[in-house]
């Protein structure tokens, strides 16, 4: 019965993309809505129940499903781990995912293509679920790689935009340049090991040497830092904004970017031992959460603005796996997904209210017009923000609190910094899009409403999930969660436990004065004095081009990869259509000049008869012309004869023989 | 040296496979000339029931475990021979399928063209059994014979003419090279018997030798630096000739690889790893950096072919048992990805008259199935879970880090990442970009049978490849001792 529920939660989606997929076309958009969202909602009962039986037995379970590779020495199955790890991201995955199908229905209504765009989500859904309950890494991977073409295919819904195709071939490269140390990872988990198998592998991963630990560790990291946009390989995420809206909540805030977190969490045990590696992970994070957070200050796309918050929380999550705070990590990646599907979702209501406008310019008093969408947008950034006693002030608090307790004080700076600029530039978002005066355009102002039902209710759901999500993992260090995780996730350095009830209080009451701080500060600038923000902008002009740009990052990878990769293959197109028909001439040329030379002595003298010069000037015609097919076995035998006589001479170089000696043999 | 040429009645059933071929071109021939009535179709439908006829024989042979040699050793029958010439036969099936609307459009010599597709194919079935340097030669001019009229048979294309020239030009040039390479060896060891030559020790003669031989396999599959024919000859052929041109003489060719480097040249291991690890790299990025450039499908497939032999010399660069087993599944993605994306490139090809990629753009408004199976195709090329390719990669990448070919491994991850970038510029095209002409496309029925053959085998090779793999390694059993980690390869491209 177990086995055959958690066979059953990736083979719903499974069926609904097949269905849908190839029958799609012959029913309404209604039945394919209600068939891919129904297909994730079965595999969320069937996720609660396995989670049930978690609950009641946290022994971790292996199910496997059949015999894939086999031959030789290499065998792998297509198996499933289900553990309390698992059971939490299939808990994200699913009840989240659920969600965003049924808020989809109502975004994508009326959309060319809505078949083939649940076709795709309940794509995404099958490759998510294989990432997060493989038990073994060919598997992880084929969902590693299933993700990221669902992703590609997503962003690049809208035919008609330009920059959305670039921004898929981008995401899906990025991507890729990540998945070659992920496979490096792999195959070298493989040549130290002879198997895939988690359980063998984080079993028998104490045996590995530190050097092999650390070069497994990065590699995986590489990986990691592609699939979930951090430092530098970032740049793709801020781009896949171009797809429609409910694939950015899904796919790039709650579910597959956060598929990096998710690795290196199951793969702690690698991690642990290799303490460079784990520096790398927490310097990663740190600078990525404060990096990304400064580009979010200034940047005026609604829905830019929430990916580089994306990007920076992802961060912090990293920055928790870096201090061995895994299960730090994972709470994080829990309350995020709940907060940040919400505001990507409310986001959606907002640009959907104004029919398609995303510019946080040309917004500005919405908070009477579309009231449901103003308060959930308003939980989200107080839950994102760090107020207590919303989801996320929980659990990044516990990151913080973590890395300052384990005496990592530059990358707790980097995390406090980081939260007070979150804090600001999510405030400034909401103040910008709800307050002050309305800029929204006239002719689009009066057609301005409220979503319907079935977008507000899972934005009302998600509201909840925000607002009480953090209570899993109250009291801190031993909630619900906690305990739940801690046989597979159990932190490195035996964590907090040992700090001073006074100093974590002390950090928690830190935290949320700069939470306050951000949110007062967007408040002055934004609502009290509005011109003041313009005013520090053009003060700054160099920093605030600085940032409006990005930094110039992707300016610069084009610059130093794409275009030289682009040149050269250029180039060597050229040589390839070129070289051959140079060679060619060269022969006719040789042609040219026996038949000259011969025409020569014939002429002056052997005869100097006029039907032999004729014959001459017309062999000198013929190897002038461009190649025709009748006189072709000439140039090959001139080819052949050639070439034997460069090889024999290259040979007698090599032997250092003479002709003669060698013969003689 | 005498032969002995007397064939008992059990000797000729190893050639039953292709005496009963022969028989059935004759009767092709014959029926084309007498009977005014028959339709090049017909004749295709025909052709193709031969194949399978003799594919049914070798699936028999295979089954039975039916093996031997004759003439001395120049003819070997093993199940290695016979998991190549499943496999060409398999390809020359898929691709008389994929040719009939073409022929449909030729002017001239419609029935001829099946009949020399067929004697390429026998040429094809005696290089995977060539068990001599002698039959080396003489099988591989055979089968290419047939292939340079194939490849200019459009005689009012200039491109095809063009392309079928050059081929010839530099085909010959590699059978020449071929020859003296032979010559070499022979005058080094007297003997041109593969099992024979294994027992000598050579010097620089057969050092100079194997490797012009290498050379001119290396011409028929296409590695760099033997390449400069793929392009402009694929780009100009009538394109199911491409796509036949693209797999079948790959496959023989590599049987006759593997037999040689294995069986004859197996004590010289340390020096043809080098050679074989050079020729990977050099393939694999060479191939995909310019296919960025390309703006021609055909000449896109062209190059694309080009990595993937690339990727094919890994499993010989590792030089094991596994590397050949893993080369064996390989082929099989390669030939059911290649041989639908020509499928689909013939089919849309037929009714726009183009093979620019731009023409491409919004394939998927026009024919959804055509951009959703040449999207599966590639993404089988570029090696994405859980399609084929990828078991493919896998499996040679495994046997690369058995050898701890770290550097050879590593070039081939980079490469990963590079080709997904042209493949992706196709699919772009496809489905992101708006259709020039949106008007539908439709595919004839022959077509769509190979795109489904395509599509089952990329799918079932990706999702459940066991069968295979154990077929795979069931061909290569004889190499079960060549195992052992090659020193010299290690300390100098190793780690």
């Amino acid at each position: 019965m177990f086995e055959l529920l958690v066979l059953l939660i990736p083979l719903f989606p499974l069926l609904a993309v097949l269905v849908n997929g190839l029958f799609g076309h012959r029913y309404s958009h209604e039945v394919a809505a209600r068939l891919a969202y129904g297909s994730v909602f079965l595999s969320f009962l069937c996720a609660l129940a396995v989670a049930a039986d978690v609950v009641a037995d946290p022994q971790p379970r292996e199910v496997v499903a059949y015999s894939w590779i086999f031959g030789g020495d290499l065998s792998i199955d297509l198996a499933f781990l289900i553990d309390p790890l698992t059971t939490v991201m299939l808990l994200v995955v699913t009840g989240v995912g659920f969600l965003i199908h049924v808020y989809s229905v109502g975004y994508m209504h009326g959309e060319e293509g809505f078949t083939r765009f649940f076709t795709y989500m309940n794509l995404f859904m099958v490759s998510m679920l294989l990432l997060v309950m493989g038990n073994n890494y060919a598997v992880l991977f084929i969902g590693w790689e299933g993700v990221g073409l669902c992703s590609y295919l997503l962003i690049g819904y809208y035919y008609d935009k330009v920059s959305a195709a670039k921004a898929a071939t981008k995401a899906f490269v990025m991507n890729r340049i990540g998945d070659a140390g992920f496979l490096l990872a792999i195959f070298l988990i493989f040549s130290h090991f002879r198997t895939l198998d988690y359980t063998t592998v984080l079993a028998q991963a104490s045996e590995l040497s530190t050097g092999m630990a650390t070069a497994i560790a990065l590699c995986l990291l590489v990986g990691a830092v592609g699939k979930s946009a951090q430092l530098p390989l970032y740049t793709w995420l801020p781009d896949a904004m171009e797809g429609p809206t409910p694939v950015s909540a899904l796919i790039h805030a709650a579910t597959m970017v956060t598929a990096g977190v998710y690795m290196v969490v199951r793969n702690h045990a690698i991690y642990d031992l290799a303490p460079i590696a784990m520096t790398a992970v927490g310097i990663i994070g740190g600078t990525t959460a404060l990096f990304a957070a400064t580009i979010g200050l200034v940047q005026n796309d609604i829905k830019r603005v929430l990916a580089y918050s994306t990007v920076s929380q992802l961060g912090y999550m990293f920055l928790a796996c870096g201090v061995g705070a895994y299960i730090a990590a994972i709470f994080h990646l829990v309350t995020h997904a709940f907060f940040k599907a919400l505001l990507f979702l409310a986001a959606g209501s907002v640009i959907h209210a104004l029919g398609g406008e995303q510019d946080i310019r040309k917004m500005g008093g919405l908070r009477q017009k579309i009231p449901i969408t103003y308060a959930v947008f308003m939980i989200g950034t107080i839950a994102i923000a760090g107020i207590p006693p919303l989801a996320g002030f929980w659990s990044k608090d516990e990151i913080l609190a973590h890395a300052f307790v384990q005496h990592h004080y530059g990358l707790y700076l980097l995390g406090a910094i980081g939260a007070v600029l979150t804090s600001f530039y999510m405030f400034r978002l909401t103040f910008l899009t709800f307050y002050g005066p309305s800029r929204v355009d006239p002719h689009v102002a009066h057609h301005i409403h409220e979503s319907p039902k079935v977008m507000t209710v899972p934005l009302m759901i998600l509201a909840a999930l925000s607002i009480v999500g953090g209570f899993l993992g109250v009291p801190p260090e031993h909630g619900l969660l906690h305990s739940f995780l801690h046989p597979v996730a159990a932190s490195a350095g035996g964590a907090a436990h040992e700090s001073s009830t006074g100093l974590v209080v002390g950090l928690a009451t830190f935290a949320t004065l700069t939470a306050f701080a951000g949110l007062g500060l967007a408040y002055y600038l934004y609502v009290v004095r509005p011109h003041m923000a313009d005013e520090w902008a053009r003060r700054t002009s160099g920093l605030y081009t600085l940032l409006l740009n990005k930094y110039y990052v992707d300016e610069f990878y084009d610059r130093i990869a794409v275009e030289p990769c682009k040149r050269l293959g250029d180039m060597w197109d050229w040589a390839d259509r070129h070289i051959i028909d140079r060679v060619v001439q060269g022969i006719n040329h040789m042609t040219d000049k026996g038949a000259a030379a011969a025409t020569w002595i014939e002429k002056h003298i052997i005869y100097g008869g006029l039907n032999i010069i004729g014959y001459a000037n017309h062999l000198a015609a013929w190897s002038w012309r461009k190649l025709q097919s009748g006189m072709v076995h000439h140039y090959a035998t001139i080819i052949v004869i050639g070439l034997a006589v460069l090889v024999h001479l290259l040979l007698f170089w090599l032997t250092g023989a003479t002709p003669g000696s060698y013969a003689m043999r | 040296m005498t032969f002995d040429l007397a064939l008992t009645g059990s000797d000729l059933l190893l050639l039953l496979p292709e005496i009963l071929l022969t028989l059935w071109l004759c009767l092709m021939v014959c029926l084309d000339f007498s009977m005014r009535k028959i339709t090049h179709q017909n004749l295709a439908y025909l052709g193709i029931g031969g194949v399978l006829a003799t594919l049914v024989v070798l699936i028999w042979f295979d089954l039975t475990g039916i093996t031997g040699t004759l003439f001395k050793n120049m003819f070997v029958l093993d199940r290695l021979a016979i998991f190549f010439k499943i496999f060409i036969l398999l390809a020359t099936a898929l691709v008389m399928c994929s040719s009939i609307d073409s022929v449909r459009t030729f002017r001239f010599f419609k029935g001829e063209y099946y009949f020399l597709v067929l004697m390429s194919t026998l040429g094809m079935m005696f290089m995977a059994s060539a068990g001599d340097l002698l039959s080396v030669f003489v099988t591989v001019e055979f089968s290419t014979f047939g292939f340079y009229v194939l490849v200019a048979y459009l005689r009012d294309d200039l491109r095809s003419s063009e392309a079928g020239l050059k081929f010839f030009i530099l085909g010959v040039f590699a059978a020449g090279l071929l020859a003296y390479g032979i010559s070499l060896v022979y005058g080094e060891t007297g003997t041109l018997i593969f099992s024979d030559i294994a027992g000598t020790s050579g010097s620089y003669g057969m050092t100079i030798g194997f490797l012009l031989i290498f050379a001119a396999l290396g011409f028929k599959i296409g590695a760099v630096p033997f390449h400069s024919w793929i392009p402009d000859t694929y780009q100009g052929a009538p394109t199911p000739v491409t796509a036949f041109l693209s797999i079948a003489p790959k496959g023989a060719a590599i049987a006759i690889l593997i037999r040689m480097f294995y069986v004859a040249l197996a004590s010289f291991k340390p020096m043809w790893v080098l050679l074989f690890i050079a020729g990977s790299i050099l393939s694999m990025t060479y191939g995909n950096i310019v296919a960025i450039a390309q703006k021609n499908i055909k000449r896109l497939l062209a190059y694309s072919g080009i990595a993937q032999i690339g990727n094919v010399l890994i499993g010989l660069a590792a030089g094991t048992k596994q590397g050949s087993d893993a080369i064996l599944f390989y082929l099989l993605t390669y030939l059911f990805a290649n041989l639908g994306a020509f499928a689909v490139v013939i089919g849309v090809s037929h009714i726009i008259k183009s093979d620019e990629i731009e023409d491409y753009s919004g394939l998927n408004r026009r024919s959804p199935f055509l951009a959703a199976s040449m999207l599966l195709f590639l993404l089988s090329l570029a090696g994405v879970p859980p399609l084929a390719g990828f078991i493919g990669k896998l499996y040679l990448f495994v046997a690369a880090i058995d050898q701890e070919l770290y550097t050879l491994l590593i070039f081939g991850l980079i490469n990963i990442i590079i080709s997904m970038y042209y493949y992706l510029i196709v699919v772009k095209k496809m489905y992101i970009n708006e259709p020039l002409d949106p008007s539908p496309l439709t595919v004839s029925i022959p077509l769509k049978t190979v795109v489904y053959v395509g599509i089952a085998g990329t799918l079932l090779l990706g999702i459940y490849p066991k069968p295979f793999i154990d077929w795979a390694v069931s061909a290569t059993l004889m190499f079960s001792n060549i195992a052992g980690p090659t020193a010299a390869a290690g300390s100098i491209f190793g780690g």
